[in-house]
């Protein structure tokens, strides 16, 4: 069993120095295209973490499943398909039941199937050998991690645009990249406080 | 409305069979030659990390059955075999390092340690698969960094740091890759841990 | 020949082709599949090997695509590009392995990021399902050499100040000492962004 200060070390790992967007650098296209204001942010960052975390939680058994079965060689292409259903799945459900919040950001979900950390962070857990509960702790924190990425990024590019004045060249695209340079700098500050595989 | 969620799911159910049959399909064609090639180059890299010159060794496998003892510690340690490999002339050790033992930052790192008959003190590094970042972490299979490790003591433990902390000696110090301290420490761990696991095994042999 | 240059600017193929390397190029003008070359330019001889990697396989799945393009429900079209992309990138991988296993594991980390690529997706979803099989694989060759020029040009920036060499042979002194930073993450989105920038002032294509 797996103690609570190990599944709390992978959750501030994952969250802070090894922050999926700013230390992996991964999930850039939405990264960048969606932070251009808050309130989108924050609805793409909700649902990157629900997406991000169900999905983790579903890929974990069956991958215990294909280990079991002896056909490891088909875990990227399950994982994908697993993906593609859930947020397929998750948008029709959300429009059904929950048509308040569906309009609040089900328009992002479709965005999320191409997001590169819905299976980066399967593809992780494949290779830290997590069990189930680290899975989801990890899941969680790196979703987090990456929605205070874009959130952060988002204000930034907000406040830029009015009280800056940018030269036309850089405006949008370009100057999102050197701000997310400077986040990156940034958290590279973080580095050591946590371990991703904390040892048991 | 129904037509169309039928046709649906009869094309997912096509293509599903259909890319999990191909992929299945070249995974038996190439598995063998795969293994193989993965024996050739287990055998190959022991060797070379026990310095001897493979340039006129003609067959590799009867070669490697002459200098090198192959013990079995454990039949099954995580689906896989512990072996100790060790050579029969100067009784250096060989260990194998693997996902077992720890991971890199994207990928498994597969390898041999290979101490001296001490035990303690490292005589190669030779890494044989990596997923890490190339140009960055994947400068951990460079000769510049391999050869770094050559000559440095295990026993308490291995440092790969970007300063030398004040309380570790020099002969348990490596320096870590520029720009790569993630697989940096990730590839410390697996050594130690893989150092730590097999020690209690070499002890006995 | 002014004349046959001129001809040349009617032929779909040939307006096909430019588009995908300057107005349309993947990385400057759609911001697409920037995940992996920020993390893959920073030698120039990833970049080669991630551009040839990126044009193949978004040929082959985009020549595909367009092939059975009326075939694909609407509903599951994403789903179909993932599982042809994957299971080519696969199974290419391990023909690779058995036959060629050192470059197979030099290219070992790049099969993952080729996959998630938003490029390979990106053309299959804009051009191959509309478009037959002869324009989507010129548009897919296009898209990757436009992808290959940038990573190439971000690369030789990149490898040159964090390491003083390109295709690793030493250009700048010995007493140059390294600017790290540009070989990890936030010097590669330094470099990208000066570079959106450069392009965009010289195509005037800009974003308001």
């Amino acid at each position: 069993m797996v103690s609570i200060t190990v599944l709390i070390e992978i959750f501030i790992a994952s969250l802070l120095p090894f922050n999926i967007a700013l230390a992996s650098i991964l999930g850039m296209c939405p990264l960048i295209a969606i932070s251009t204001n808050v309130t989108n942010a924050k609805g793409m960052g909700l649902a990157v973490v629900l997406v991000t975390t169900l999905t983790a939680a579903i890929n974990w058994p069956i991958y215990e499943f294909l280990k079991w079965s002896g056909t490891d060689t088909l875990d990227l292409l399950v994982f994908m398909i697993t993906i593609a259903a859930s947020v397929q799945f998750l948008e029709l459900a959300m429009q059904k039941f929950l048509p308040a919040l569906y309009n609040a950001f089900g328009i992002y979900l479709p965005l999320i199937t191409v997001n590169c950390i819905v299976l980066a962070v399967s593809l992780f857990f494949v290779n830290y050998d997590y069990g189930f509960l680290e899975t989801v702790v990890f899941a969680l924190g790196s979703s987090l991690g990456w929605a205070f990425a874009i959130v952060l990024l988002s204000g930034i590019r907000e406040k830029l645009s009015v009280i800056a004045d940018l030269p036309r060249g850089l405006k949008g695209k370009a100057i999102a990249f050197v701000l997310l340079g400077i986040l990156a700098l940034a958290f590279i500050g973080f580095a050591g406080i946590a371990r991703v595989d904390p040892i048991q | 409305m129904n037509k169309v969620y039928q046709k649906m799911i009869v094309f997912v159910l096509i293509m599903g069979t259909t890319a999990g049959g191909l992929l299945v399909g070249a995974d038996l064609l190439t598995k063998n030659q795969i293994q193989q090639n993965q024996v050739t180059l287990r055998q190959r890299t022991i060797l070379q990390s026990h310095d001897y010159d493979l340039s006129s060794v003609s067959d590799l496998a009867s070669y490697y059955d002459e200098k090198i003892e192959v013990n079995q510690s454990f039949a099954e340690y995580k689906d896989e075999a512990i072996l100790i490999y060790r050579d029969r002339e100067s009784q250096d050790v060989t260990i194998a390092f693997d996902k077992r033992f720890g991971a890199g930052v994207w990928g498994p790192i597969v390898g041999y340690l290979t101490l001296e008959s001490d035990l303690v003190t490292i005589k190669s590094v030779a890494i044989i698969s990596q997923k890490e970042t190339p140009g960055l972490g994947a400068k951990v299979t460079t000769a510049v960094f391999l050869n770094s490790l050559v000559g440095k003591v295990m026993e308490p433990r291995l440092v790969i740091d970007k300063v030398q902390p004040d309380n570790i000696d020099d002969l348990n110090y490596v320096t870590s890759i520029v720009g790569a301290t993630r697989t940096s420490v990730a590839f410390q761990n697996l050594l130690n841990s893989t150092y730590a696991f097999h020690l209690p095994l070499l002890e006995v042999l | 020949m002014k004349k046959f240059l001129v001809r040349l600017n009617y032929k779909k193929w040939f307006n096909v082709l430019r588009d995908g390397i300057a107005r349309n190029n993947p990385i400057v003008v759609t911001v697409l599949g920037i995940c992996s070359s920020l993390a893959v330019a920073n030698m120039v001889e990833n970049a080669i090997a991630m551009g040839i990697g990126v044009t193949l396989v978004t040929m082959l799945s985009s020549a595909f695509i367009a092939l059975i393009r009326n075939l694909i429900p609407s509903q599951v079209r994403m789903v179909t590009y993932m599982v042809v992309i994957s299971t080519f990138t696969i199974v290419f991988e391990m023909f690779l392995k058995a036959l060629t296993p050192e470059i197979a594991e030099r290219l070992g980390a790049y099969v993952g990021l080729i996959i998630t690529n938003c490029i390979v997706m990106g053309r299959a979803e804009a051009f191959a399902v509309k478009n037959p099989v002869r324009y989507s694989t010129i548009d897919a060759f296009a898209s990757g050499m436009g992808y290959t020029f940038v990573l190439i040009v971000m690369s030789v920036i990149r490898e040159l100040l964090s390491n003083g060499s390109i295709l690793n042979i030493q250009l700048l002194g010995a007493d140059w000492i390294n600017w790290t930073i540009f070989a990890i993450a936030p010097g590669g989105f330094f470099v990208i962004s000066l570079f959106i920038w450069g392009l965009r002032v010289w195509l005037k294509y800009y974003e308001e």
